[in-house]
């Protein structure tokens, strides 16, 4: 075998051979011994050092015969093998094998590339700082970057383009969807399509428009026409101006008082209106306008009834009537010592006559059937105390009498203790025996004129006069009048008012019924009485009544939304 | 005379940074915005403003350092701002928050600015605190003076060495090329390292073994020291002479190289949050703004 060993150096002229022979052992020792192959001088060298063992066939085999290694590809190793060419590190030494190379077997090149080991040494230092690990600041920043992109921007974003998509990210555990972008809960009542951001959202960087709450809300009416009131602050206003969604459920439908301030506080400098300024309830705030009747129930011409005689009247006046064509004293009927009834003595309690209605806000308007004829019976004979006249008819009232009064006479067998009657009247039947034609016109006469009488005393005294302001009128038909009665369906038509919220404070604390002789008091309550419990929104001691605990915004008689 | 990033000025930034909390929490009280306080409110748009300048404006930082020609202050004063308009910035972005979190983007906004902020009050610690450590483990010395003590240390130990015997010699050798510093992240945050071993020689060393265990000392400093024991008259100065620096020499060099090593890296170590992290704080902030105005 032929083998060449070179000592060079590289120098800036070029390479400078230094020492050259050739051999043919086939095992080479390397170390700092004088009776090496390869004799390498410096320290860093072990005296013998390494065995280099080449085969014909150009596999190289090193081993170290020392402790301290040799160095190949980057590791110290007490053995290794190449193949047809590699270089290894002995000390400051670079050994360079390269088989069938320039002629020779192989051909061995030894370099000293450092000036002595400890300077080799310190080459193949290991990194000392962090920066020159696999930590990397820059790495980190993109991975973090990318990653935060990739997950809540990409995703979501191609949900928004590809709506199948976007329904396999919401049906999916893993896929991130749009849901990462919602910026608070959702209130109750949309969170079922909630999961579906476009219900609402439909157009990119736009707020969400009206078109989308209308969906559903079409029939909300609106507060009130733009057309009409050419404010600045009611144009232009989305839904979503004040229905802020993603704040939970609390807030969806605004409760402050701002939101109704915020215009009526000074609502006649900027639109011709009859309403008042409003800014609070404890301050600025009219007094209460129940619906009242205000023509003269007497004169009031029935047939011609419009809606004017009907009119929101302030309880600040002075004196506030109204006309309910009834004769009704609450005095006499709360007297605290009973009146008489058909069922004996009984004291009467606002609830014996007044009925809240099923919701439990609103009273009833009083009936009589229900809630007088108890006490007031309609009977008009001593002799059928259970037979009753109908009641708001004048013409089926004659018709009773006139029928009942005919009835008794032809049957005989009537007394009457006040005045005397005719035998044939008073008389009992012989049965079978019918009355001779002059009998029965005698006792027909005798009807016809007691059915009057009754009547006029019903009319007049006894039954409904005692509460109607009956009239003679002898231009209708049954020769009375009786005007209708007017009682209110709803005193306060622009507020609610929830009795059963009240219920734990007495009828007479807002209602003073007590002194009232007249069915015209109007027994209303006036602002001054509710603000001795309820402040506006800034009055501490008090309970916060903001402009909605009474109002609504959304007003029942207005145009729908959906119209506008 | 060195400043600390704290006091720089009089601490200026620090009272600018209190002003700022101040203003924004007065603020935050006095409003009402008639809807639960949220960054979508007017207020909440002003506070969640500044908060996006402020972030983007702390990033900036990393880029005002590296540039060594700028006038525009200086790096100190600008590292003192940083620190407390960064602490502001917390209190800036929850009160943009109005305390609504949730599991989305915005909070995650959040969280990481948290972290980032987290880690930045501990890198001012570890810039306050280390320095005086490395100071007290090293002096005045540098770190590139300490490593060339130490090649010096390994020169004459193998002169000595090959004086003794080839076994010593090649003892030295071994212990030359497994004293390391520095090498993988644990490894120069802990500051540990092998020590030389036996490897070969362990059957002959029995008898150095235990000495060695008596004198608690590495491997191959047993070695030199039984040599010392057991050694020929005329080799045993030289032994000595070889323990005392590679024992009493280059062992505490070493350990203070690698102290140095370790505090550098403490300095560095908590970067390594802060950097990527505000990245990805970057990134998010970039998708909250974005998230919130394409769905209005």
């Amino acid at each position: 075998m032929n083998i060449r060993i070179r000592h060079i150096s590289h120098r800036r002229k070029g390479m400078v051979v230094k020492n050259e022979l050739t051999t043919d052992k086939q095992t080479i020792n390397i170390g700092r011994a004088t009776d090496q192959d390869i004799f390498l001088s410096d320290l860093g060298v072990a005296y013998h050092h390494a065995r280099l063992t080449l085969s014909a066939n150009g596999q190289i085999g090193v081993a170290s015969l020392s402790t301290v290694g040799i160095y190949i590809n980057g590791r110290f190793l007490q053995s290794g093998s190449l193949k047809g060419q590699g270089a290894f590190q002995v000390g400051p030494y670079n050994i360079l094998v390269e088989y069938n190379k320039n002629g020779f077997d192989y051909d061995i090149t030894i370099e000293k590339i450092a000036e002595d080991i400890v300077e080799k040494q310190s080459e193949i230092l290991p990194v000392l700082l962090l920066d020159e690990t696999w930590l990397s600041r820059r790495r980190g920043a993109w991975v973090g970057f990318l990653l935060v992109m990739l997950i809540f921007l990409a995703f979501p974003l191609a949900g928004y383009f590809d709506k199948d998509f976007a329904q396999q990210q919401r049906d999916s555990m893993v896929l991130p969807d749009d849901s990462v972008w919602q910026t608070g809960e959702i209130s109750k009542p949309h969170k079922h399509f909630g999961k579906n951001c476009d219900s609402c959202h439909s157009d990119a960087f736009e707020m969400v428009t009206d078109k989308a709450c209308l969906q559903c809300h079409a029939t909300t009416t609106v507060h009130a026409d733009p057309e009409i009131f050419d404010m600045h602050s009611l144009q232009g206003v989305r839904c979503g101006s004040c229905h802020k969604e993603h704040n939970g459920s609390d807030y969806l439908i605004r409760k402050d008082q701002y939101l109704c301030s915020d215009c009526h506080k000074d609502l006649r400098s900027q639109v011709e209106t009859e309403l008042e300024n409003i800014s609070d309830f404890s301050g600025q705030h009219s007094e209460f306008r129940p619906l009242l009747f205000t023509r003269d129930i007497n004169t009031w011409d029935k047939t011609s009834a419009d809606e004017s005689s009907w009119q929101r009247v302030s309880l600040r006046r002075p004196v506030v009537k109204h006309e309910t064509g009834l004769k009704f004293p609450h005095d006499v009927h709360l007297d605290v010592n009973g009146l008489e009834s058909p069922t004996g003595n009984k004291v009467l309690q606002c609830d014996s006559c007044h009925q809240t209605d099923a919701s439990g806000l609103y009273m009833l308007p009083i009936e009589f059937e229900r809630d007088c004829q108890q006490c007031h019976s309609l009977s008009f004979d001593a002799n059928s105390p259970d037979r009753e006249l109908p009641h708001s008819n004048l013409d089926a009232l004659s018709a009773t009498l006139n029928e009942y009064y005919a009835y008794v006479a032809l049957r005989g067998n009537y007394q009457d203790d006040d005045i005397p009657t005719p035998g044939i009247i008073s008389q009992r039947r012989i049965p079978g025996k019918e009355l001779t034609p002059v009998q029965r016109k005698t006792a027909l006469a005798w009807a016809k004129e007691k059915a009057n009488d009754v009547k006029e005393e019903v009319i007049e005294f006894r039954t409904c006069g005692l509460c109607h302001k009956v009239e003679r009128d002898d231009q209708s038909a049954s020769g009375w009048k009786v005007p209708s009665v007017q009682i209110s369906q709803r005193w306060f038509t622009k507020g609610t008012f929830d009795h059963i919220a009240h219920r734990a404070t007495a009828c007479v604390d807002c209602h003073q019924v007590e002194e009232s002789k007249l069915s015209e008091d109007v027994l209303l309550p006036k602002i001054e009485v509710c603000r001795d419990c309820h402040g506006g929104e800034h009055i501490e001691n008090k309970l916060d009544t903001g402009c909605v605990s009474c109002h609504v915004f959304h007003t029942p008689d207005s145009m729908l939304l959906g119209e506008r | 005379m060195h400043q600390s990033i704290l006091s720089y000025r009089g601490s200026r930034y620090l009272w600018w940074s209190l002003l700022l909390c101040l203003i924004a929490i007065v603020a935050y009280i006095v409003d009402e915005p008639n809807m639960p306080p949220n960054g979508g409110t007017v207020l909440g748009y002003i506070l969640g403003t500044l908060s996006a300048l402020l972030i983007v404006w702390l990033m900036w930082f990393g880029i005002r350092k590296r540039c060594y020609k700028s006038k525009m202050g200086t790096v100190v004063g600008w590292l003192s701002a940083h620190v407390f308009l960064g602490l502001a910035l917390v209190i800036l972005a929850t009160l943009h928050t109005g305390f609504q979190f949730g599991m989305n983007v915005h909070t995650l906004a959040y969280v990481l600015m948290i972290i980032v902020v987290v880690s930045g009050i501990y890198g001012v610690f570890c810039y306050l605190h280390y320095p005086r450590l490395m100071t007290d483990n090293r002096g005045e010395v540098s770190p590139d003076s300490l490593m060339r003590q130490i090649q010096e240390i390994d020169r004459q130990a193998l002169v000595i060495a090959s004086e003794i015997s080839d076994e010593t010699h090649e003892r030295v050798l071994n212990s030359i090329r497994r004293s390391r510093v520095g090498g993988g992240v644990l490894k120069i945050i802990f500051g540990r390292h092998k020590k030389a071993n036996l490897e070969g020689l362990v059957q002959k060393a029995k008898v150095q073994q235990k000495i060695m265990k008596a004198k608690n000392v590495d491997s191959t400093m047993a070695f030199m020291a039984s040599r010392i024991t057991h050694g020929r008259e005329d080799t045993s100065e030289l032994l000595r002479q070889l323990t005392d620096l590679l024992i009493g020499q280059k062992e505490k060099l070493l350990a203070q190289l690698r102290r140095d090593l370790q505090y550098k890296a403490y300095m560095d170590l908590w970067l390594y949050i802060h950097v990527p992290f505000s990245f990805a704080l970057l990134a998010a902030l970039i998708v909250h703004i974005f998230s919130v105005f394409f769905y209005w």
